[in-house]
């Protein structure tokens, strides 16, 4: 009697020889997308030139040469020297580095808090969802920039310091957008069949649940980091964040600022670093979203 | 079926292809169809037959993007519906054709008064002041069983039922000649479902309209429909009034539907179902599409696509081997 | 003589909303033979499937008791309590689009329940899986496949894997096929139906239709909003529907039969809401024979031997007694 159900399985064949779950089919629908490749390309190139900065940059970050200040992009100094004969593309190279990595950390780190907040808020629902959230709306109630200009200015300035102030203030961001997630998973029916077979919570939430949201994470993750590397650079540029001789390159515009009208050169380049990395990332994001989310194509 | 030239609506050859990812679907592969004023006819088949592309082809609705009619073309009343401006395609939908969507709770517009949109379908059409527009409108809601004080009530207020009453009514506000009522019950409660379609055969009756009734339902054709077509992967297997195919069933495909419903009078507690599953519409069959899950299939149905052939009048079948079937068959019992 | 599986005494289950109390499930009561099919049959909004999850202890009932196999599990608590009682009861559900986790394949959501219950090692889990695949009817091929890859039916297949998977006694099916085509419908109502023989299941088959709970169900139970109206065997329920709700039913359904549409029972107007109804019958505003006497609760009254009806009329109302005949019986009309 059970051949007449095998034979159902007879006709149709299951389509792809290598079965592919639905993230592979979204990261082969973001390959194919041009602008996310571009996108992609030039921020990992950015990030690769950081992360050899030691290697290739010519001179040190930090090495002064009065007698070579304020020269304009040569052979011997690409992009010029700034006012204490600093070579300005050592400086933009270890720049990098600090304005990357501080995005990066930033954002991951209010990826792990925010997630956990949002988890929680968003599978017990009830009170404990309401009293998070309304913390987060006080938070989110003042203007992001004043928020991380508070914060930066009552820890002070530093590497770490820039994180964290970075961090705390987009903790919301992810909290809202897991919660979000989670509560349109809540009600789905494998929810309900994986607790009738026993699951308990936890791992409800990590194996069924986490899985199926990070898809509006990652989209969310990769703003952040343009937002937090934007963000970074307005703090050093009025004070906060990070200090010289610390190249970063909100720091070098700032610097920079005051000499716009003779020796442009050294407004141009930090600026145009960061507005690639802020592009290319935007352009990887608004790819990555189009590729987890087709509907919103057709 | 005979072709005359006053046929109200025309199908001929209609081809309709998607593409997605890269890949096409054969929606619809060659459909002809005829209809009377006042007839009709009921589109029957399972989900991806083809049978809504078939409706959104003739109201011109399908997406821009993914879909396009390859050939083929749509007579209204001797004019080809494929051939017009989107401007002249405009004034005939609404007006002269008028579609009943399968989902209520999607189908209407969430933030606007239902009474509003009704009235904004008249309004459309019809050079007529807001006002007048609004008592038309109360006059179709009434029709359809909703009191005029429910005229600015939004559609989030009205449950399933309610609502695809308004999408009736909006799509009778104009009196339209021809309605395409793609599953306008599934979504609903079988008592609900019962009041609906009773509303709209009266509905039909008594302005007569045609329809083309898009079901799965073989319950639903038997009451509602003159003549029935029977689709499966884009074509047409079996065509004809209700009487010939529900007395005689040829296509061994309409013989396996009829078997696998569980109805409500057979004894025997095993359903007869087809084996195996729709086609890929992306690789359809060789020959005839029908023959990897037919029992019947023989070597040349692999190879050679069958015609659809007339087996008595009012009743065509796309089968080589239909009356040889019917042999087998008869000989079993 | 088989026993009584489940016994279910004045069931309730309400959701507290904003609004008021959602009467879910209002003092249901039947019983379920070991072996047999009680379909549960209404419109949405019956309370149907909370009865199915209740019943399983999905959700937790108001009031009222549930006795599954002698043992009283009304108000079990613990995981471990819980986790014997999911060996035993399982649910599959309607929509095979929502019910797997689109992360997990075919095999990890086969194996899933084996692991939870910590009682098999992996040698043993994969045999078990080839079975249930085998049983199902599922190929190996598929093995490896992700939800969106298959079509509505083998998903729906593996759903009654993952429900057969810990040897249940009982499985409460949540309208398995509402969601599939008429042709894969019969295809996974007969493996429903293989597997009820060869492993001597109980279901509960909760679904609005009619034609389908007639091929499987040995005993129906009819609901309209939250109330239990009718309970009977299957023919009897067919051939002579007692409540007037019942009765409109399964007129209202098309029939494929040219010559023999019912004269069609049209009801008025639409389901009420069940947030703190008010006493008595919940159909009387829309049944055509409600007199002042509906207005009091009604009890559930055996008028002929195993067929109960909850209607004070039902014994002298004119039996308009359903065109579905058996094939050899005949009534003449009161």
């Amino acid at each position: 009697m059970a051949d007449k159900n095998a034979a159902a399985t007879v006709a149709a064949p299951v389509k792809t020889s290598k079965t592919q779950s639905e993230l592979g089919a979204a990261m082969a629908r973001l390959r194919k997308n041009k602008s996310a490749m571009i996108g992609l390309g030039l921020f990992l190139f950015l990030a690769l030139l950081a992360i050899l900065a030691p290697y290739i940059s010519p001179y040190g970050y930090a090495t002064m040469n009065p007698a070579e200040k304020f020269q304009l992009p040569s052979v011997r100094h690409w992009f010029g020297t700034d006012e204490y004969g600093r070579d300005v593309f050592s400086r933009i190279l270890y720049g990098g580095r600090y304005s990357l990595s501080v995005g990066l950390l930033a954002t991951a780190f209010a990826m792990c808090v925010g997630v956990i907040i949002g988890a929680t808020a968003g599978y017990y629902g009830g009170q404990i969802d309401n009293i998070i959230m309304r913390f987060l709306d006080i938070f989110q109630a003042i203007p992001m920039m004043l928020l991380t200009i508070v914060i930066s200015a009552a820890l002070g300035s530093g590497f770490d310091k820039t994180i964290f102030a970075l961090a705390i203030s987009h903790v919301p961001d992810f909290a809202r957008t897991l919660r979000a997630s989670i509560m349109s998973m809540r009600d789905m029916e494998y929810i309900e069949a994986a607790e009738a077979i026993g699951c308990g919570t936890f791992r409800q939430i990590v194996k069924y649940i986490l899985p199926n949201s990070f898809a509006p994470l990652l989209v969310t993750a990769t703003m952040n980091v343009a937002n937090t590397v934007l963000l970074t650079a307005s703090l050093s540029y009025i004070g906060l964040g990070i200090q010289p001789p610390t190249p970063e390159w909100g720091a070098m515009l700032s610097a920079a600022k005051g000499f716009i009208r003779n020796y442009p050169y050294l407004l141009i380049f930090p600026g145009l670093f960061i507005a690639t990395t802020v592009l290319g990332l935007n352009m990887f994001g608004d790819g990555l979203r189009d590729a987890l989310d087709p509907r919103l194509k057709d | 079926m005979a072709d005359t030239k006053n046929t109200f609506l025309e199908v001929k050859d209609l081809v309709v292809q998607y593409t997605s990812a890269g890949e096409v679907i054969h929606a619809v592969n060659g459909i002809s169809l005829q209809l009377e004023r006042g007839q009709t006819l009921a589109l029957v088949g399972e989900t991806g037959a083809g049978k809504t592309t078939i409706g959104k082809s003739i109201m011109r609705i399908l997406p821009d993007r993914s879909a396009s009619i390859k050939s083929g073309s749509i007579f209204l009343e001797g004019q080809d519906l494929l051939q017009l401006s989107e401007i002249d395609m405009r004034k005939v939908r609404g007006a002269r054709i008028s579609m009943v969507f399968q989902d209520p709770m999607t189908a209407l517009n969430p933030t606007m008064k239902i009474g509003n949109q009704i009235s904004e379908v008249i309004k459309i059409h019809n050079e007529v002041s807001k006002a007048e527009a609004k008592k038309q409108a109360i006059s179709i809601l009434e029709l359809v069983g909703i009191t005029a004080e429910r005229y600015d009530a939004y559609p989030h207020q009205f449950s399933g039922g309610m609502k695809q009453r308004v999408i009736v009514a909006m799509a009778l506000a104009c009196s339209p000649e021809l309605l395409l009522a793609d599953e306008p019950t599934t979504a609903l409660d079988v008592t609900i479902q019962a009041q609906i379609l009773e509303m709209i055969y009266a509905l039909r009756d008594k302005s007569k309209m045609a329809m083309i009734l898009i079901t799965h339902d073989l319950g639903i054709v038997a009451q509602a429909a003159d003549t029935l077509a029977v689709i499966y992967a884009g074509e047409i297997l079996e065509y004809g009034t209700k009487e010939a195919i529900f007395k005689d069933p040829s296509h061994p495909y309409t013989m396996g539907l009829f078997k696998a419903i569980p109805n409500l009078t057979s004894d025997s507690r095993r359903l007869a179902n087809i084996e195996g599953l729709p086609p890929d519409p992306t690789v359809l069959p060789a020959g005839c599409c029908f023959h990897p899950r037919c029992p019947y299939a023989q070597e040349e149905c692999r190879s050679i696509k069958p015609e659809l052939e007339v087996i008595s009048p009012g009743h065509d079948c796309r089968c080589t081997r239909s009356s040889e079937i019917k042999q087998e068959v008869a000989n079993v019992f | 003589m088989s026993s009584n599986l489940i016994e279910v005494k004045n069931l309730k289950k309400y959701f507290q909303t904003p609004r008021g109390n959602v009467h879910a499930v209002d003092d249901v009561s039947m019983v379920l033979k070991q072996g047999e099919t009680m379909g549960v049959v209404g419109e949405s909004g019956c309370g149907k499937s909370t009865l199915g999850r209740t019943l399983i202890r999905l959700l937790d009932s108001t009031d009222g008791s549930i006795l599954f196999d002698g043992e009283d599990i009304t108000h079990i608590s613990g995981k471990k309590n819980l986790r014997q009682l999911r060996e035993k009861a399982q649910i599959i559900f309607q929509d095979p689009y929502s019910s797997l986790n689109p992360r997990m394949t075919v095999e990890q959501t086969l194996k899933e329940p084996l692991i939870l219950t910590k009682r098999y090692t992996k040698v043993e889990i994969n045999e078990r899986v080839e079975d249930l695949m085998q049983l199902i009817g599922i190929d190996n091929r598929v093995r490896m496949s992700y939800p969106h890859e298959l079509d509505g039916g083998r998903r729906q297949r593996v759903g009654i894997g993952r429900a057969l998977a810990l040897g249940p006694k009982f499985i409460v099916c949540d309208e398995p096929v509402s969601a599939l085509d008429v042709s894969i419908q019969a295809q996974i109502l007969n493996l429903l139906m293989d597997l009820q023989d060869k492993q001597g299941l109980t279901y509960m088959f909760i679904t609005h239709d009619m034609s389908v709970v007639r091929h499987i169900s040995t005993n129906i139970s009819v609901m309209y909003l939250g109330q239990l109206v009718e309970t009977s065997p299957t023919k009897a329920l067919f051939e002579e529907p007692l409540h007037p709700y019942t009765q409109a039913l399964l007129s209202a359904i098309p029939t494929t039969d040219l010559g023999g549409q019912p004269k069609r029972i049209m009801l008025e107007g639409e389901l009420t809401s069940p947030i703190d109804p008010k006493p008595g019958c919940r159909f009387r505003r829309r049944c055509p024979y409600a007199t002042q006497a509906c207005k009091e609760p009604q009890q559930l009254r055996e008028l002929m031997p195993g067929h109960f009806v909850s209607c004070c009329r039902a014994g002298e109302l004119e039996h308009r007694h359903g065109k579905h005949h058996g094939s050899h019986k005949h009534h003449s009309t009161a």
